[in-house]
């Protein structure tokens, strides 16, 4: 195995760069001798070992640990590509945590010193470099073997963006167990079944998140276990249903909440035509406004104008034998004409049924009356014949 | 009891100042407690709004959608609600009726059957624009105290862009900028009518509002933070009507339409705006600054009754504010509060408990800060330390919470004023510019012993004046000072 990852050397310095990165997530033994490994002019030439370092978006430097032997040339790439100011900042070993405390206790002084204190702890630094600002350092690592620790002194940023620079021709510990790595770049843990909230996950779940194909105010729904389900409360719409999962929300709560949440499984319907309803004989879709939602058994059943008339739309599980669907039980007041519903039924495999109204292809007319309650049927057919293989 | 307790607090302090009884003062830096609060197992304790039930219970809301309410009696903790979208402010009406303000809406959660989970999630208001950015962060809803609320809304960012589907108005203009408002009300502190919800557009010119208060008086206060067109971190007095500064949100402005903002030149944007009332020199005193509060514990904090308390994120300390009202116009001092006590970083959300300590709610959101929840309260001591800082014709008078003793703090030349103030402009934060030292002319004592009062040979305003008192100044009993550095922003000189 070690092997085939061998026969990316030679080519390009880049690539080397990415063994690197591989064996240290890893956690592989390895060492980066320089001359003796490389074969490449270019590298040889310069006789020093490049390593790039990002500032990166969390208070992390991309680079979490990287290892080179006692007495190289490193030239220190340091870009930031975070949305804040950080520096970088090499010290002796052990002395990560005494040079963050004198860095915040510059105070006044701190910013035009890059909150860089004097002291002979220090083996090197890049000053304080602005979003999208990069700079480089060459010097030469000690030739006494050690755990150099690297850290933005940038004031409170120091307790835990750091990583360390392994100067050693031994084998590294394991990643996971690297106490000289901050504990969020220690390899991932695998995420169990635990519920992320101080009670435990039970049907049906409902989360307010940033969900894909679906406007910004988007509500997710897990039926049961095998159907979920996601309305739009800026449109006051139905938007999806999707089988055999519910949402991978890691992304989205890390940190910013930059990331949407994953719908997990197979998205088995999605309809295209929009609002369904239609009032008094009108094409537009009517204007709508969010009311909220009311938990019925848990079930949200959302509450919101249309026009002047007001919805409560329910959406509940919905199984026979044959297949898996929900039915989305309707209550429409104050209507004045014919209301109409459009459902979508392109989709072949979508058996869409009511028990009231009267259906002209894909729209299901309903007079006043009927609209006041009413329910709609979606099934998806043949599933279990499908699962069959 | 209550009464009874801030009654004898009064009388103490009666008898301390006016008889000179000094054994009721016992003196000491380490004024405060602070407490950890246990959060409960499994939950991620980034915190998003505190507040608390007049029976002492605390209702608090975090980050993964829960609001969760804590009795400190019994320390239990039950859910009230959840799968709530980043919650970032929570207002109890009663026990069975709380005010969330989340990314999508602000929502009034209703317990309608009593059995202490809410049923009934309901619209209050979602008459603001999402682009679904992650930067627009929805901030409240803090009460005005005549019956409405203020909610503040958060710029976006170009850290990230924004989805094919808005929620509200789209309009291109507002797309550029570093931090922009490309949908209705980004970068405004709006007032939400308790009545109908209606959405009524405050004032603009915010960039992360993350902070809002309301005094006794009904004065509306918002903190911003340091970034492109802030300087510095800063304080606002805000009145309605008025633009404070930060460009995107003119998008907004009725007479605006079509409008880049950004190509407003910027002495323009200077004369509209109104500055900060009190600015915090950036990652010395705050990077984040977060939730203002107000002492009206009458007493039960220790001897800040008045002053503004504020979060703040990168550091482990609060900051202590001291208003000082200029002919009208509110500016003012800052020094950290509750350093070197066991507080950690973090500290997004304060709030009151009825018994007068200070309840603290941690985040970090993957910027500096951290997690969990902390208690600060009052151990009856009094620290040395400066008390306020007011301006004055030709310098500033300084006030301490304790007699100092008189030789440590009478020469002038032991004093050192700086000032410098933070440029306005598009960039990202500022450096200190016109950095110099302004000369003490005079330093005189106080009559009651227990302040000074300085002359300078030059006062000029639009700065901030960053005093630092003599090395070894204490009070009488030589109990060292807390804080010797001190930072007041002068936008007004005293006519």
């Amino acid at each position: 195995m070690l092997k085939s990852y061998f026969t990316y050397f030679g080519q390009t310095f880049y690539r080397i760069r990415l063994f690197m990165r591989l064996l240290l997530n890893k956690g592989f033994i390895f060492f980066v001798i320089v001359g003796a490994f490389f074969s490449h002019p270019y590298a040889k030439s310069q006789d020093l070992t490049e390593i790039r370092i990002k500032a990166i978006s969390g208070l992390k430097y991309d680079l979490p640990r990287f290892a080179v032997k006692p007495g190289t040339k490193v030239k220190i790439i340091f870009e930031n590509s975070d949305e804040m100011a950080h520096n970088l900042v090499f010290t002796l070993p052990g002395k990560r945590e005494e040079i963050v405390g004198l860095a915040n206790n510059l105070g006044g002084s701190g910013p035009s010193m890059n909150f860089i204190p004097e002291s002979e702890a220090i083996l090197a630094s890049i000053k304080v470099l602005n979003p999208d600002a990069k700079e480089e350092i060459v010097f030469t690592v000690p030739n006494e073997e050690g755990i150099y620790p690297y850290v933005c002194t940038y004031p409170g940023h120091g307790f835990i963006m750091f990583g360390a620079m392994y100067v050693t021709t031994k084998a590294l510990p394991p990643l996971e167990t690297d106490q000289n790595v901050p504990e969020s770049q220690r390899e991932k843990q695998e995420v169990g079944k635990a519920s992320p909230h101080p009670y435990p996950l039970t049907y049906p779940i409902i989360y307010r998140t940033f969900l894909p194909d679906c406007g910004p105010a988007g509500i997710a729904v897990a039926l049961n276990k095998k159907v979920s389900y996601s309305w739009d409360a800026g449109k006051c719409m139905f938007r999806y249903a999707w089988k055999d999962g519910f949402l991978d929300n890691s992304e989205q709560w890390q940190a910013k909440g930059k990331e949407l949440s994953i719908i997990v499984g197979e998205v088995f319907y999605k309809p295209t035509l929009g609002f369904p309803f239609r009032l008094d004989n009108s094409e537009n879709e009517p204007e709508v406004k969010f009311m909220g939602y009311r938990l019925e058994n848990g079930f949200p059943k959302f509450n919101y104008k249309m026009g002047k008339a007001l919805v409560n739309e329910f959406i509940q599980p919905f199984e026979d034998p044959n297949g898996i669907g929900y039915s989305v039980q309707f209550e429409v007041s104050d209507l004045d004409n014919t209301l109409i519903y459009i459902a979508d039924k392109s989709n072949d495999k979508m058996e869409v049924s009511s028990d009231k109204g009267k259906w002209e292809g894909n729209k299901l007319y309903l007079t006043p009356e009927e609209g006041k309650n009413f329910k709609v049927y979606y099934k998806e057919i043949g599933t279990n014949h499908h699962a069959g293989h | 009891m209550r009464g009874i307790k801030h009654l004898l607090i009064t009388v103490l302090f009666g008898v301390s100042i006016f008889s000179c009884n000094k054994s009721e003062i016992i003196e000491g830096n380490d004024a405060y407690n602070v407490d950890d609060i246990k959060t409960p197992a499994g939950l991620r304790a980034e915190n998003g709004g505190i507040a608390f039930l007049p029976d002492g219970r605390m209702v608090t809301c975090f980050h993964l959608g829960e609001v969760l309410i804590y009795d400190p009696k019994t320390e239990e903790w039950s859910v009230f609600a959840k799968g709530l979208h980043d919650p970032l402010g929570v207002y109890p009406i009663s026990e069975f009726e709380m005010l969330v303000m989340h990314r999508p809406e602000l929502t009034r959660l209703v317990d309608t059957d009593k059995d202490g989970k809410a049923d009934l999630y309901q619209t209050v208001t979602d008459q603001f624009g999402i682009s679904g950015n992650y930067h627009e962060y929805n901030y409240g809803p803090q009460p005005d105290g005549k019956g409405d609320f203020f909610i503040s809304l958060n710029d976006a960012s170009n850290g990230a862009g924004i989805w094919k589907e808005v929620r509200g108005e789209f309009r291109a203009e507002g797309r550029p900028g570093r931090m922009y408002s490309c949908v209705p009300y980004r970068g405004w502190v709006m007032k939400v009518d308790a009545e109908n919800g209606d959405l009524i557009p405050w004032a603009s010119g915010f960039r992360s509002p993350n902070g809002i208060a309301v005094d006794k008086s009904g004065r509306l206060f918002i903190t911003d933070n340091q970034g492109d067109w802030l300087g510095t971190s800063k304080l606002y007095h805000v009145e309605k009507g008025k633009f404070y500064g930060h460009p995107s949100s003119l998008v907004w402005e009725k007479g605006f339409e079509g409008i880049d903002p950004l190509t407003i030149p910027v002495p323009v944007l200077d004369k509209m705006r109104q500055k900060g009332s009190v600015l915090f020199p950036h990652s010395i005193l705050a990077n984040s600054p977060t939730q203002p509060v107000f002492d009206y514990t009458g007493g039960e904090f220790g001897p800040f009754e008045g002053q503004m308390i504020i979060g703040e994120m990168d550091h482990d300390f609060l900051l202590r504010v001291i208003l000082d009202e200029v002919d009208g116009e509110i500016q003012g001092a800052c020094v950290p509060f509750v350093s070197n006590q066991g507080l950690t970083k973090g500290n997004n959300r304060i709030a009151w408990s009825p018994d007068g300590s200070l309840f603290v709610g941690k985040s970090d959101r993957g910027w500096v800060g951290g997690k969990g929840m902390q208690k600060i309260s009052w151990n009856g001591k009094t620290p040395m330390d400066i008390y306020e800082m007011k301006l004055t014709k030709s310098g500033f008078d300084i006030s301490f919470t304790l007699p100092i003793n008189p030789e440590s703090a009478n020469d002038p030349y032991s004093y050192t004023i700086k000032r410098y103030y933070y440029k306005y402009h598009r960039k990202y934060g500022s450096k200190q510019f016109d950095v110099s030292e302004v000369k003490v002319k005079n330093v005189m004592l106080k009559e009651d012993g227990k302040g000074i009062s300085i002359d300078l040979e030059d006062l000029k305003p639009n700065y901030i004046y960053e005093l630092t008192l003599p090395e070894d100044i204490k009070s009488k009993k030589n109990t060292p000072i807390n804080n010797k550095t001190i930072y007041y922003t002068l936008n007004k000189l005293k006519s």
